[in-house]
Formats: C-alpha cells, sequence, structure tokens
C-alpha cells in the first residue's frame, strides 16, 4: 500500500492539474476579493475558497483517475499490482489529501488577502456570536474537507459509470450552484416526505456553511453532527460504488 | 546462457470477454530464452492472450509462472514480467527518465537499458513531446526493466525507423541469450522471423500451430520448381497420377511430398528432369498458407 502510496503522490506531484487547482483557488479568491464588499461573513468563508474547493476536488479527482486510461498505463498499473482496491485507494487517498492541502492554502490566503484588503479591521481572535473568526473559519474549511471526502468518492464514481472528465466537472459545476437549493424545494415540494428526503445526498452541500451557522439547519433538517455522518457514510458508499465499477472496467 | 527453465505454462486456458469465449483452450510453454513470435490475423486474439498472461482478464485454465499460479486477483507471479501491451504505458508529464524511475528497482540496469537504446539525448525531456518511434522504445525500456524472466511485447517495432529496428532486435537477442523469455507479436513478420525461435500462430481464438522456426520452415510448405524434356507430357502424367501441381513461368511448381512419387513416374516413362530446384520458403506466405488451411 505504502509503494502505491509513493507512486500515486509522486505522479500527482509531477501532473500538472495539481497546480492548475491551485491557480483556480487562487484566481476565484482573488475574484472575490475585487468584486465583493469584504465583512467577516467574507473571512468566514475564505473569500469563497469554502465553495470552489470542492468544485476543484471533483474536476481533479476525475482527472487524476481517467488519465490512467487516457494514457494506457492503467494495463501497467493493474498487472504490477496484485489489488486493485489498494490502487483505488491511493488515488482516493492523494486526492483527499490534497483537498486539505487546499483547505490550508486557502487558510494562508485569507490571512494574506485579509491583511492586504481590511488591515487591522477585524480581529481574528474576537468573539462573534460565540466563537471567534479564526474558529468559524476552521470550522468551516472543516466541513468543506468533510464535503471533500464525499466529493472524491463522487468524482470517482462518475469518472468510472461516464468515462469523461467534462461530463463529470459539469455535474460537479450544477451540484455546487444548483444542488443545495434543488434539496431545499424538494424538501418544501414534499413536507410531508422531509424524514426521508433530508437525507438526500444534494443536501450534504449544506456541511461548508451549516457548521458556523446554525440557522441552516432549517433548511438542511439535519443536525450538525448527522450531517458529518451522513456526509461521511455517502463519501464511503460513492467511493465503493466506484471502487465495484472500476473493478469491472475492462482494459 | 540459454538453458530449459520453464518459465511461463498456459494449461487450457480460455478467457472471456463477457460472455464471449475470445482464447480457446490455449495451452503451451515457455522456456527460458525462448524468442516466441504470437502470429494471427487482426481479431485473432493475440492481445488477448498476453492480457490474459498478465492477470487482467477473467479466465479459466491454468496459468503459471516459474511454478507460481497467475490469476485474476493474485499478480506475485508477474513480478519478472516486463510487458509493452498495445500502446507504451507513458506518463506525458514526466521525463523519460521518470517515467523509467517509477518502475526501476535499479537505477544502474535503468541506465544501460536507456544507453542500450540510444535514448540518453532525450531522456531527460517531457515525454509529452516524444515522436511515436521514441514513445515505443520508452514502452520496451519500461518492459526490460529490472531483470525480467519474461518480456510479452505487442507490436514492439510500430513507429521504430530502421536503425531503432535493428537496434531492438539485438536488444531482444541479447537479453535472450542471457536467459530472457519473450513473447511477441507484430504484422512485420519478416522482422518477426530473424528473432523469434518459435512460432505460434493463432486463428479465432485457438492455437493452431506451435513449432520452432526450423520446423515451421521446413517442414510446413516447401515447393520445388522443376522443368522436363517434355512439360506438357509431365503435366498430362501428374493429372492422371493425381499429383498436384501448378504452372508457373516455364516451372512446374510442385509439394515436397510428391518429389519421389513424381520422380518414379517420370523415370517410368522415361522423362528426363531438366531442372528441380526448391523454392526458397516465403514466411508470410507459409502463415498465410496455414491460416486458409485451418479456415478450410
Amino acid at each position: 500500500m505504502l509503494t502505491a502510496l509513493k507512486e500515486e503522490t509522486y505522479k500527482f506531484c509531477h501532473e500538472q492539474i495539481a497546480l492548475l487547482g491551485l491557480l483556480v483557488l487562487l484566481v476565484t479568491t482573488l475574484y472575490s476579493t475585487l468584486t465583493k464588499t469584504i465583512n467577516k461573513s467574507t473571512l468566514l468563508f475564505a473569500f469563497g475558497a469554502i465553495e470552489w474547493i470542492p468544485v476543484i476536488i471533483i474536476a481533479v479527482g476525475a482527472a487524476f483517475f481517467e488519465m490512467e486510461y487516457d494514457n494506457k498505463t492503467i494495463v501497467m498499473l493493474l498487472y504490477k499490482n496484485s489489488s486493485k482496491l489498494k490502487i483505488y485507494l491511493a488515488k482516493f487517498l492523494v486526492v483527499f489529501c490534497y483537498s486539505i492541502a487546499l483547505a490550508l492554502g486557502a487558510i494562508l490566503l485569507t490571512f494574506l488577502l485579509s491583511l492586504l484588503t481590511v488591515p487591522g479591521q477585524y480581529h481574528w481572535l474576537a468573539y462573534y456570536q460565540g466563537h471567534t473568526i479564526l474558529t468559524d473559519l476552521l470550522l468551516n474549511l472543516f466541513g468543506a474537507v468533510i464535503y471533500c471526502f464525499f466529493i472524491v468518492g463522487l468524482s470517482f464514481m462518475l469518472i468510472m459509470l461516464v468515462k469523461a472528465n467534462t461530463v463529470v466537472i459539469c455535474i460537479g459545476l450544477v451540484l455546487a450552484y444548483f444542488g443545495a437549493s434543488f434539496s431545499t424545494a424538494l424538501m418544501h415540494t414534499f413536507p410531508t416526505a422531509v424524514g426521508i428526503l433530508k437525507w438526500n445526498p444534494l443536501n450534504m452541500i449544506f456541511i461548508s456553511q451549516q457548521l458556523t451557522r446554525g440557522s441552516f439547519a432549517l433548511k438542511s433538517n439535519l443536525t450538525n453532527f448527522q450531517l458529518i455522518i451522513a456526509t461521511v457514510v455517502y463519501g464511503i458508499i460513492f467511493g465503493l460504488l466506484g471502487y465495484y465499477l472500476f473493478k469491472r472496467r475492462r482494459v | 546462457m540459454k538453458n530449459s527453465q520453464e518459465v511461463l505454462e498456459l494449461d487450457n486456458v480460455c478467457t472471456y470477454i463477457g460472455r464471449t469465449e475470445i482464447v480457446k483452450d490455449a495451452s503451451f510453454q515457455i522456456k527460458a530464452g525462448d524468442i516466441i513470435g504470437l502470429i494471427g490475423p487482426n481479431g485473432a486474439g493475440k492481445t488477448t492472450v498476453m492480457k490474459t498472461i498478465l492477470g487482467l482478464t477473467k479466465f479459466t485454465g491454468k496459468i503459471t509462472m516459474s511454478g507460481a499460479a497467475i490469476t485474476e486477483n493474485n499478480h506475485h507471479a508477474l513480478e519478472k514480467v516486463g510487458a509493452l501491451i498495445e500502446h507504451p504505458a507513458i506518463y506525458p508529464f514526466l521525463t523519460g527518465e521518470q517515467n523509467l524511475e517509477l518502475y526501476s528497482h535499479h537505477h544502474q540496469d535503468m541506465v544501460k537499458i536507456i544507453s542500450e537504446l540510444g535514448m540518453d539525448s532525450y531522456i531527460k525531456s517531457k515525454a509529452k513531446g516524444y515522436s511515436l518511434g521514441m514513445k515505443q522504445k520508452l514502452g520496451i525500456a519500461i518492459a526490460l526493466l529490472n531483470n525480467p524472466k519474461l518480456v510479452i511485447l505487442d507490436e514492439p517495432m510500430n513507429g521504430l525507423d530502421i536503425e531503432a529496428t535493428i537496434g531492438v532486435r539485438k536488444l531482444i537477442k541479447k537479453y535472450a541469450d542471457r536467459g530472457t523469455a519473450f513473447l511477441i507479436s507484430s504484422h512485420i513478420l519478416s522482422e518477426l522471423q530473424k528473432v523469434m525461435t518459435r512460432v505460434l500462430l493463432i486463428s479465432g481464438g485457438k492455437i493452431i500451430l506451435n513449432q520452432s522456426i526450423g520446423q515451421f520452415e521446413a517442414i510446413s510448405h516447401q515447393k520445388y520448381k522443376l522443368t522436363t524434356e517434355n512439360d506438357e507430357q509431365a503435366e498430362h502424367l501428374f493429372k492422371t497420377k493425381g499429383i498436384n501441381f501448378k504452372k508457373q513461368k516455364q516451372y512446374l511448381i510442385v509439394g515436397q511430398e510428391d518429389i519421389f512419387k513424381i520422380q518414379d513416374e517420370l523415370a517410368k516413362k522415361k522423362l528426363h528432369l531438366k531442372e528441380m530446384l526448391p523454392i526458397e520458403a516465403n514466411f508470410e506466405q507459409i502463415v498465410v498458407d496455414t491460416l486458409n488451411k485451418e479456415r478450410d
């Protein structure tokens, strides 16, 4: 497993997509800085990075797996390894770790951009509705990382299913922009079925905001704990489905 | 340093894609130092045989590598197998050297292969800029890493120029002399003929012939061309005696199996042979004839 992990990390570090993801994060946060009024909320959500990290991860995850098929290296990868699970897990871990790295990068970027745009205006350790801004920023990024676990599973499952990066990226964008509102609308339309509908996977998008804004629980109809557990469980389910499809995919 | 140590054995192997049987009951052995040419028409199952050996397809029967079983889920026995299947397995965002490093266990061995294949001048540049031939050489280099016992090469000469082709051929022979076995498929039969020691002919998923190259050329379809002092009379004689022949320019072409009968019959009719020469076996023709015979 360690060898597979080393190989996957080596490939990932040398592939431009990792750098490109970081660049997208930089550009989108800069865009938010230049186009939006900067307030506490902007800082809590890391200048929009909370929304963009999952989108980047779905694209990177799909591209990182599909390149093995595009470059025909999958044949080598499969015959040199007895366990497909090791290959799959190594890739999963690498992309998930990348999402953590992006979250850490987002923290640094938030510090830097706040220093440049609103110097001294907000104190990171000052209490705001019972939490410091720093705690809320970290909580939101924690939510984003948990959501990324869900997204890596989804991305791997989708790429095994549709075998086209662009389609997976489109699905990712649709999820990011319309997923939450679609889920809310669904629960509004069928209020009697909320007990079941609140567990729909689109509802998990709330995790990146609800941890610091309790009012979102009224939209998601889930507690923070339920949301975290459900997001992880969905990540595992999607991951397992992706693995099943990977095992069956012909080379 | 050739020896007769068995490297690979396939025993009644059938490969399935979905429910379709692609390889039918394949059984053969590969010994150390063997260079096996896997020949067959498009869609005969050559690549599937190779993929099956690499544990990439569902199969029944038994495959063993140096006595250890290979299954779809157990590839430990494949540690000493190098392969180039269909396309070189190359990461374009890595340099040639980094691609090799990804699989290499011995740095010195890797450096030697780079030099042997004449890749020194471009090995440190990104593989995405490589030509087809350069990629192919890199794919072959990857297959030769870590002193493999068996190397499986699917169309290795694809995209190679003459110089590179000669180089690869020499390298294959060199590794085979050291005991590495090769299973090679190629459409360029003349090229394959120059290196292989055995022929495996496959058609419709079935191994229809497994012979040493010498046996294959000598026994298969050797023909003779002859002229007599009266060819018209000789033709009439052959027809009446049921001897198969073809007329080609001034010669009558006959099969080796009829030579003694022909000499006997001509002597009885007091017809003297003017000339009788063996026709050099054309490898491609032999293959085509054998495949046609199988289809009939």
